[in-house]
């Protein structure tokens, strides 16, 4: 689907850009998938990736960061839903576990859980701003602890961080999903290579094949 | 402008870059025009994978994608693609990597009589020197046109003037290569995008008319002004290439 929308609302979620646009038709999203945005600035020659934080009403909230030079009025034609999301199982406890500090792409997979009746631990070093009462919030560190507790995991972060707590973690038979946050310039289009993940099943594309992985699958670099 | 000669005939002046559309032409993608050949993305006789370092790093006016251009192989291409080929409604022209004039002369004979496959690409690595260039274009001669792709910073070079009379059909003048440094002190290289290229592409290709071939600008147009720009100053056709991902800047 391709749209052109405004940037109608900027705010600062733990010191980055994140904002609301209104989307004039309904958006089927799943949890984890992005859209490639791009403004008409001259100085931007590509477009961002952006990840829906929030769906609602005609209203898409955009997860930090967006880029700086981004105001309120800002238009932009968006293109996505692109990838593969989240495949959220019926279970009974969720751990999420934002590597980075940033929970907002997480925020649709908890509503998600929520809504399905699941109790929600998310592991993070920064508390997010809103939060429903019914999500735990854990530091980071003490994810490991986690394991005969969760019966779904979900990791957000970049390709080393998401690795390095792979071998970090042991959960065996317990579903684990992994968002890998990388380049995706062309959105699928190009094939680009840039967004290369190597998998059990051999190289794969995050912008096509992802950026949602089985964890169980990711290899190392 | 000089126009393209017998077999490489273009009803639109408007294609894809190699490395910006996959290697499969598919109608459901954005395209701005009428698309006059599809490009595939790099294809090497075995199989490349993705560089250790890969990235994408914008810059004003930019950004610099260093991929280590991977791709499944020709033979394994030819498996999944082929068909789709034969189908297209574009004629498809196959862009070829290759090490040395053997490979190549290997690769070509795989694509000969495909159906439609309507001209193959030589990209030229930005380190070879003239005679090495000219030795691969001559590998590539056979029954398909062949066109050249060069980094469009060497079209001053004068071994260019020797590919007409080698039997070459085209020239396409591709994105250039740059380095950048990285956080922890490195330097990375790769292939140059942006409107910042326009400028000089532009140049590059008053430049190369000297050459008496149908010359491709393939390199930084984010504008359809540009486009048209580079058209009027004696291109044949243009090949569209990070733009194609986030549609045409306004002018």
């Amino acid at each position: 689907m391709e749209l052109n929308v405004e940037l109608v609302e900027l705010r600062l979620e733990g010191g980055l850009l994140a904002g609301r646009i209104h989307v004039p038709v309904p958006v089927q999203i799943t949890a984890g998938q992005y859209f490639l945005a791009a403004s008409g600035r001259p100085d931007e020659a590509l477009a961002a990736v952006v990840f829906p934080a929030g769906n609602m009403d005609g209203w898409l909230d955009l997860a930090p960061p967006l880029p700086s030079a981004w105001s309120a009025g800002t238009l932009l034609h968006l293109r996505g839903p692109l990838g593969r999301g989240f495949r959220l199982p019926v279970v009974r406890r969720v751990a999420l576990a934002a590597l980075d500090g940033i929970t907002a792409r997480l925020r649709l997979l908890w509503n998600q859980a929520l809504v399905q009746g699941a109790e929600v631990a998310l592991f993070t070093r920064r508390i997010p701003a809103s939060l429903p009462d019914a999500v735990e919030v854990l530091p980071l560190e003490s994810l490991p602890d986690v394991s005969g507790w969760a019966e779904y995991l979900a990791l957000d972060g970049t390709l080393p961080q998401v690795l390095e707590w792979k071998s970090r973690l042991a959960f065996p038979g317990v579903a684990a999903e992994a968002l890998v946050n990388l380049p995706m310039p062309c959105g699928g289009m190009g094939e680009c290579g840039v967004c290369s993940v190597r998998t059990r099943r051999g190289w794969k594309h995050a912008c096509q094949d992802g950026p949602v992985f089985d964890l169980h699958e990711l290899e190392a670099l | 402008m000089i126009l393209p000669p017998p077999g490489l005939e273009l009803a639109s002046p408007w294609m894809n870059a190699a490395g910006s559309m996959g290697f499969v032409p598919d109608s459901r993608l954005p395209f701005p025009h009428p698309m006059g050949a599809f490009v595939t993305n790099p294809i090497s006789r075995k199989p490349r994978t993705p560089a250790e370092n890969r990235t994408c790093i914008p810059y004003p006016g930019g950004c610099l994608l260093h991929t280590g251009l991977p791709n499944p192989g020709l033979r394994a291409v030819l498996r999944q693609a082929g068909v789709r080929w034969a189908r297209a409604d574009v004629p498809v022209w196959v862009h070829l990597l290759a090490d040395s004039p053997a490979e190549l002369a290997e690769m070509v004979r795989a694509l000969e009589g495909l159906e439609g496959v309507a001209a193959l690409e030589v990209g030229i690595a930005p380190t070879a020197n003239g005679e090495d260039a000219l030795a691969l274009a001559s590998a590539a001669l056979g029954e398909l046109p062949v066109v050249v792709q060069i980094p469009f910073d060497r079209a001053d070079e004068p071994w260019l003037d020797r590919l007409a009379a080698l039997g070459v059909s085209g020239l396409t003048l591709g994105a250039p290569r740059g380095s950048l440094p990285v956080p922890d002190g490195r330097l990375v290289s790769g292939r140059l995008l942006g409107p910042g290229l326009f400028p000089q592409v532009l140049a590059a290709v008053r430049s190369a008319r000297r050459i008496n071939l149908p010359l491709i600008a393939g390199a930084g147009l984010f504008q359809q002004a540009h486009a048209e720009a580079v058209l009027a100053a004696g291109a044949a056709a243009v090949q569209l290439d990070a733009v194609l991902w986030r549609g045409w800047m306004e002018g």
